[in-house]
């Protein structure tokens, strides 16, 4: 049975219950007079439903169109792709604490060596250079506003 | 031990002070957000651009604008007060807050929750037709929609505008009933006049162009006088409506900015309200300038808030 | 002719030593804008309108115009190479553009690319001398109503042709819409859906949304396979379009052109549906749709076309009425009014040499894009031989910043994150972002236009049918949205639209 199109399905269908009860909180008006919560509810009873009938027809077809649950998930390095984000995360957090150069250097750092294992003095040079070259771009050249970390650069 | 306490309060204060001080000494050091509560191309944004590209000169950094409309120049205002009060966003504001606060419209308040730095000026209010409408005088106007009933639509900058509630007065001394569109600003509604998709609009001196141009016809300002550019078109006091729209039109800032910094940029400001390039592009918009410092416009705002609070509910828009 | 004479006059006007600095430093700008994320054409004009004050207003305008289609053609650029929209009307561009670059056809996409913007900008300045004026009153027609039938039927039109089934299209062009209502609520000025973060009473951002659901997600799918993938082919094949190239875009060139002029001409509407509905034009006149999405050159063609023909035609409100048709416009326009000349219909007459001088500067513009940047083909290919696995951070890095820096803001990176692993979430389900990205630029302002139809309407529907502009777009939307449907109850869901037999 292909649970990832059911699941995605009900999702949806949870999804837009949600945001239809917020719709009605934020006061629907009336056609006359619409208000904050007409078009939140609208659009999302519409989401809702067609995802009923995507459900419905995924049933009735048992989903024959689509790709298996096997083939979809497969080959997926998990460990990667949480390191990856849970990184992009963490880094986000810190950014201003720590300052444009601080952060992005041990960020570098764990990508370059995500996907193929490097010599660690590479790729810490690396790093250092591509901090550099974006400090330089963005900083310097643009006037971006890069924060300054609690040890002042 | 009260002697201790005592000694310790005051060494913190003047450490705060001493640290406040520095920072506004310092200040300002990187470039200024003004954000602008209506669509670019209109009236208050273009002489807000122009004020600010004046106050660089005495600030030292670019004072960065960005449009921020809607909500009848609420959101803009919104998005400043949740802004950290640092000096380095501010605001422009006018008397539409108060009006939607009021009409419980607004879930801050708009002076409480923000800081006034100055006040620079005053708007050119006016209701305009397009010049191949039957309506020649405000009297035929009237005269047809008194006869009409809900017919005539007009545009306004949004709702809890001034001009927006003074047509709702009008309304109210004539009684008559329009149809009221509200949009974002001035540039949306001469788009919907030009294309007759409404019949009029109430709005500031961003039709200024269009009337000059031949394509719509200015039947009354809402001024206590008659406009300097435009002296043939009467008032609405003038033709016997007793309805004034008048809104203030300053700077502010997120509420609790250090006092030492509001004074910097009240001055920057002051200065820059007597450069020629920003007189000129209020003259074209036929605005004129209106100076109150920090403590005069909080004052003014303050009584300005209650005459609106009495308006809004003379009208009968208050929220229940 | 007359218009010979103006032309000329224009032409002497551009040509001077000035104004062509100011016109070549636009487009610079323009172009570097249009690659890097973040800093749009509107920020820049912002930052750069002051410096303009020590020159002439022509020379100014020259510069600013300069700057905004330079940007379209530099967001162009980084669509096609790392799958990273510069800007809205970029996104359609992402779809064949990107497959290409990973074919090794960066060079002929970029190639066309540059060539088709050329192309029309040169026929929409043309198009700007012909028919100006009545095009712009037939622009002026278009109240709230027709405006928010003509949202509907944009969305129709892509949603119907689209690789996947309808109604999972339609589904993702809802979600948009409801993405669209985050933030301030323009009419009653009551925070929807903001759960008490300031920097959400904004709305969410696009440029963090379109990062995250096109750039991140697709890193994010480069990096999951335990197998290692060549996610660009080594083998790099050319680097300008061949003939077969030509010969198949020229037609999509052609469409793109025409589609674009118009729509840009329509205040609000512009770039964006433009390049959307020009793209859904190809697929649907192509004899082969199915291409669509793994790399058809008529796929970049046509909307390259399309959002620089728009381009032009914003221009025409402006310079004949006074009217901006969009905030880049509208921030022309104040820069005109503090230059001291008054845009409306009385520039023509008033300032003649402005007029021409920056329609003629338009062209020159054009061919210095074209100029700068096909010599960049070449470097842009070579930077795409680097192993994925070394241009993966660095193109993370560049989101990471590009979206930091629009607002300084660390929440627009997190809202780029969510989006991140909702896109990549999406690609997994073949539910596609164009159609969301879609609605989520048009939601607002299709509520608008369907609340102040209904406010003048007094509540009535039939306002969209009583109008003959509006009446006709609902028509063929609902038509769109019925044809398939019929079949739909004896087929089965899911089925590539293509296949079928849609008359």
């Amino acid at each position: 049975m292909k649970k990832t199109f059911l699941i995605n399905d009900l999702v949806w269908i949870v999804f837009a219950a949600l945001v239809c009860y917020g719709g009605l909180k934020l006061g629907f008006g009336s056609f006359h007079q619409p208000h904050a919560g007409f078009m939140p509810f609208l659009s999302a009873l519409v989401l809702g439903l067609l995802a009923l009938v995507d459900l419905i027809s995924g049933i009735v077809n048992q989903w024959k169109e689509e790709k298996g649950d096997k083939k979809i998930w497969a080959d997926i390095h998990w460990g990667k792709l949480f390191l990856t984000l849970a990184l992009l995360f963490i880094y986000t957090v810190l950014f201003n604490t720590l300052g444009f150069i601080l952060a992005t250097i041990p960020l570098l750092f764990f990508l370059y060596r995500l996907m193929e294992p490097r010599p660690w003095w590479i790729v810490f040079t690396a790093s250092l250079v591509t901090t550099g070259l974006f400090y330089l771009g963005f900083k310097v050249g643009l006037d971006s506003q890069l924060p300054r970390g609690f040890l002042g650069f | 031990m009260k002697m201790k306490t005592n000694a310790l309060l005051t060494g913190l204060t003047f450490m705060m002070t001493g640290g406040i001080s520095a920072w506004a000494a310092e200040y300002p050091t990187r470039s200024i957000n003004l954000v602008i509560q209506y669509p670019a191309g209109g009236s208050t944004d273009l002489t807000a651009r122009a004020l600010a590209i004046a106050a660089k000169k005495y600030l030292g950094q670019p004072v960065i604008c960005e449009n921020k409309a809607g909500g009848g120049g609420t959101v803009g205002v919104a998005l400043v007060a949740a802004k950290p009060p640092d000096g380095y966003t501010l605001g422009i504001v006018t008397s539409s807050p108060a009006m939607a606060f009021h009409m419980g419209k607004l879930n801050f308040h708009p002076i409480g929750d923000l800081t006034p730095i100055l006040r620079w000026g005053n708007y050119l209010f006016g209701i305009t037709v397009r010049s191949d409408a039957q309506w020649k005088t405000l009297q035929e106007l009237i005269q047809y929609v008194k006869q009409n009933p809900d017919k005539v639509s007009y545009g306004s900058p949004g709702v809890g505008t001034p001009p927006h509630l003074a047509m709702e007065e009008l309304s109210m001394v004539a009684d008559i009933k329009f149809t009221h569109i509200p949009s974002k600003g001035i540039a949306e509604n001469n788009t919907a006049l030009l294309g007759g998709h409404i019949d009029m609009v109430s709005d500031s001196s961003g039709w200024a162009p269009l009337v000059d141009a031949g394509k719509f016809r200015l039947l009354a300002t809402w001024g206590e006088k008659r406009s300097d550019r435009y002296p043939q078109v009467p008032t609405f006091k003038e033709v016997g409506y007793d309805v004034v729209a008048r809104s203030h039109l300053g700077v502010i800032g997120p509420k609790g900015i250090p006092k030492p910094i509001v004074a910097k940029l009240a001055e920057a400001f002051k200065k820059a309200l007597d450069e020629p390039e920003f007189l000129s592009v209020m003259k074209k918009m036929d605005m004129p300038t209106y100076y109150l410092d920090t403590e005069g416009y909080e004052k003014y705002m303050r009584s300005d808030f209650e005459n609106i609070g009495k308006l809004v509910q003379k009208l009968g828009l208050s929220k229940q | 002719m007359e218009l010979l004479n103006y032309l000329g006059m224009g032409f002497s006007v551009a040509f001077q030593p000035m104004n062509l600095f100011y016109c070549f430093l636009g487009v610079l700008i323009g172009t570097l804008v249009g690659v890097l994320p973040g800093l749009g054409p509107v920020a820049a004009m912002s930052l750069l309108l002051p410096a303009t004050f020590h020159t002439t207003p022509v020379a100014s305008i020259i510069m600013l115009a300069g700057i905004y289609y330079g940007a379209m053609y530099g967001g162009s650029t980084t669509s096609i190479l790392v799958n990273i929209p510069g800007e809205a009307a970029s996104v359609m561009t992402c779809l064949d553009g990107y497959q290409m670059a990973r074919q090794g056809r960066a060079g002929p996409a970029l190639g066309i690319s540059a060539f088709g913007s050329f192309f029309a900008g040169t026929i929409g300045i043309i198009g700007m001398l012909l028919i100006s004026i009545p095009l712009v009153n037939f622009a002026l027609k278009f109240g709230p109503p027709e405006y928010f039938s003509l949202m509907i039927l944009g969305l129709m039109v892509l949603t119907f042709l689209t690789s996947t089934s309808m109604v999972r299209a339609l589904m993702m062009a809802a979600f948009g819409l409801i993405v669209g209502t985050m933030g301030l609520d323009n009419i009653s000025g009551l925070a929807r859906f903001t759960f008490h973060i300031p920097e959400l009473l904004d709305g969410v951002g696009l440029v963090p949304v379109v990062m995250g659901l096109f750039g991140i997600s697709e890193v994010l799918l480069n990096i999951e396979l335990k197998i290692k993938r060549e996610v660009f082919t080594t083998k790099v094949k050319g680097l300008l379009p061949t003939l077969d190239d030509w010969a198949k875009s020229i037609g999509s060139l052609l469409r793109g052109t025409v589609v674009g002029f118009f729509l840009g001409i329509l205040p609000g509407g512009g770039a964006v549906i433009a390049s959307f509905v020009s793209y859904a034009i190809e697929k649907r006149v192509s004899k082969h749709p199915e291409e669509f999405g793994k790399g058809a050159i008529e796929g970049v063609a046509a909307p390259e076309a399309a959002n620089n023909a728009a381009a032009q035609g914003a221009f025409i409100p402006l310079l004949t009425l006074g009217i901006p048709s969009n905030v880049v416009m509208a921030m022309l326009l104040g820069a005109l009014i503090i230059h001291g000349v008054t845009p409306g219909p009385l520039l023509l007459s008033q300032h003649p040499d402005l007029f021409w001088g920056v329609v003629a500067s338009m062209y020159v513009g054009n061919a210095m894009l074209l100029a700068l940047n096909l010599p960049l083909i070449g470097m842009w290919v070579q930077l795409l031989k680097v192993p994925y696995a070394i241009l993966f951070p660095i193109i993370i890095l560049f989101c990471l910043i590009g979206s930091y820096s629009i607002n300084n803001s660390s929440t627009d990176v997190l809202i780029m994150l969510a989006f991140g692993v909702i896109g990549y979430l999406m690609k997994k389900l073949s539910l596609e972002a164009a159609p969301m990205v879609l609605a989520f630029v048009l939601g607002p302002m299709m509520e608008t236009a369907l609340r102040q139809a209904l406010i003048k309407s007094k509540g009535s529907f039939s306002i969209f049918f009583t109008r003959p502009i509006s009446a006709t777009c609902l028509i063929i939307a609902i038509v769109l949205m019925i044809m398939p449907l019929l079949p739909w109850f004896r087929r089965r869901p899911g089925i590539v639209l293509e296949k079928e037999d849609v008359a």
